[in-house]
């Protein structure tokens, strides 16, 4: 036998110590999380492990995808028809949401407001939290004036029926919601009383001076219809929350802009006026219910 | 003996008894490994629990595309690297290390033929060991090696050479090659 080939069946016993020291890395390093402690753990090696760090990083494209289905899902909302049309939610009654279907104009709410009403809109159903199919239609309601914007401008309500409105509402479509109210009407306030405003916590938010006020009217219904596939948009680290949330919330915010500056958007973006979009709506409240919109970070598949 | 992907599995669901048995399975053949990199068995011990963390770390990345003690290994051997570089190790230098280690038994069995061998692979200076690890044993080119240790493809060559060479020295000077 040659002398490499004894060398690599070579095993040394390690000792108990090791073992010791092996388990005490683990424990700091937080069990099944404990890619990120490895290097605290280990300071021998702390520059290895940091160096392990980016590629770590590297998603799935589960992830992908599931950024992209609500990411698309928000700049659709944005890109819906002005034609008013109604989306029925068999067997379900509208959700009861302060200032959620009125004529009127929305109401200022301020920080504080917003969050004592997403506290009481918590919802309560656990089983909610699944995988869902869902048909979306947003639409804006052009029949209603805006208050200080003259009569060409664009009104929306947010009307989503129960069950799923309930879980919506305090979910990805809520936050969407205001998302767009809090960019694109901030001068009248949010049409979502639950919801947190973005604008408040973001302070690199630049709003554009413009007096139209602007809604989108959100009408959410059961269906059992084919999901619809959206492209891969972004990506993004499945574990920063904040970095999806933010970039699906500036994507659907420049596809708005665009919209309201008159651009024609074509090809790349359908504008479904009735979507039907699969997602875990766990997943998607936890990325999207994000009181964050940096705009320095613009979406790169963006035209 | 359990088999590995069963292991794996267990350990995935972080059931401890499996973690414990992964670990015994794996950290003698790692350290094994490890002591061929370095002169310092507390040194080889540390690039060993290091790799542990990472092969546990990554568990959920194995695709069971081949040996899973191989894919352990190949972190142990990267682990080694890492912590070699760390320690600023020039891999173009022959300078010697320490020979004390080399055992002075004559009349070896198996196991201390093993260790004695070990001895001799740690007396090689620095650069000649991690070639010579890393030609020999765990087959890289000399292409590969040239881009892991930063060196030429040229001074890989040679420092295998010359580790192959001492090496025959040291274990012809310990009666290690009597063996088949």
């Amino acid at each position: 036998m040659r002398i490499e080939d004894e060398l690599r069946e070579y095993t040394a016993q390690p000792s108990e110590a090791a073992w010791e020291r092996f388990r005490a890395s683990r424990a700091a390093a937080g069990g099944a999380d404990e890619s990120r402690g490895a290097a605290a753990a280990e300071p021998a090696f702390g520059a290895a492990a940091a160096e392990r760090r980016p590629r770590e990083r590297r998603l799935s494209p589960l992830w992908w995808s599931a950024a992209a289905g609500a990411a698309v899902l928000v700049g659709a909302l944005w890109l819906q028809p002005q034609a008013p049309q109604t989306v029925p939610a068999p067997g379900s009654a509208p959700l009861a949401v302060p200032q959620a279907t009125t004529d009127g104009p929305p109401v200022p709410q301020n920080a504080d407001q917003n969050a004592a009403e997403t506290a009481k809109l918590v919802p309560t159903s656990a089983p909610l939290f699944r995988e869902q199919t869902t048909t979306l239609a947003a639409r804006s309601d052009a029949d209603d004036p805006a208050p200080g914007s003259g009569a060409a401008a664009e009104r929306s309500d947010l009307s989503i029926s129960s069950p799923v409105a309930e879980l919506l509402h305090n979910t990805a479509i809520s936050g969407l919601v205001v998302a767009e109210s809090a960019s694109a009407g901030p001068k009248t306030g949010s049409i979502d009383p639950s919801g947190p405003s973005l604008r408040n916590d973001e302070p690199h938010w630049s709003e554009p001076a413009s007096s139209e006020t602007s809604w989108i009217r959100l009408d959410v219904a059961w269906e059992n219809g084919n999901p619809y596939h959206w492209p891969v948009l972004h990506k993004n680290e499945p574990a920063d929350l904040d970095r999806w949330g933010r970039t699906a919330l500036a994507f659907a915010q420049k596809q708005w802009e665009r919209i309201r500056s008159g651009e024609k958007l074509s090809g790349r973006l359908p504008v479904p006026e009735e979507l039907t979009v699969t997602l875990d709506l766990k997943k998607v409240s936890q990325r999207l219910a994000l009181p964050s919109l940096n705009r320095s970070e613009p979406h790169p598949n963006e035209p | 003996m359990e088999p590995f992907d069963e292991l794996i599995a267990r350990c995935l669901r972080r059931e401890p008894a499996a973690e414990k048995r992964l670990y015994d399975r794996l950290a003698p053949v790692l350290l094994g490994l490890c002591r061929r990199y370095f002169d310092r068995p507390e040194d080889a011990e540390d690039a060993m629990i290091q790799s542990l963390l990472t092969v546990f770390e990554k568990l959920p990345q194995f695709r069971y595309e081949g040996s899973f003690e191989g894919w352990a290994k190949r972190i142990a051997v990267h682990t080694s690297l890492m912590a070699l570089r760390q320690k600023k190790v020039d891999f173009s230098s022959a300078a010697d290390v320490a020979s004390s280690a080399l055992p002075a038994d004559d009349s070896l069995d198996r196991a201390h033929r093993l260790d004695a061998l070990v001895a001799c692979v740690q007396a090689l200076p620095h650069g000649y060991r991690t070639v010579f690890n890393l030609y020999a044993v765990e087959g890289y080119s000399h292409a590969e090696i040239a881009q892991e240790l930063g060196i030429s493809e040229a001074t890989s060559k040679s420092q295998f050479s010359r580790a192959r060479a001492r090496l025959q020295v040291l274990v012809t000077a310990k009666g290690l090659n009597r063996a088949d």
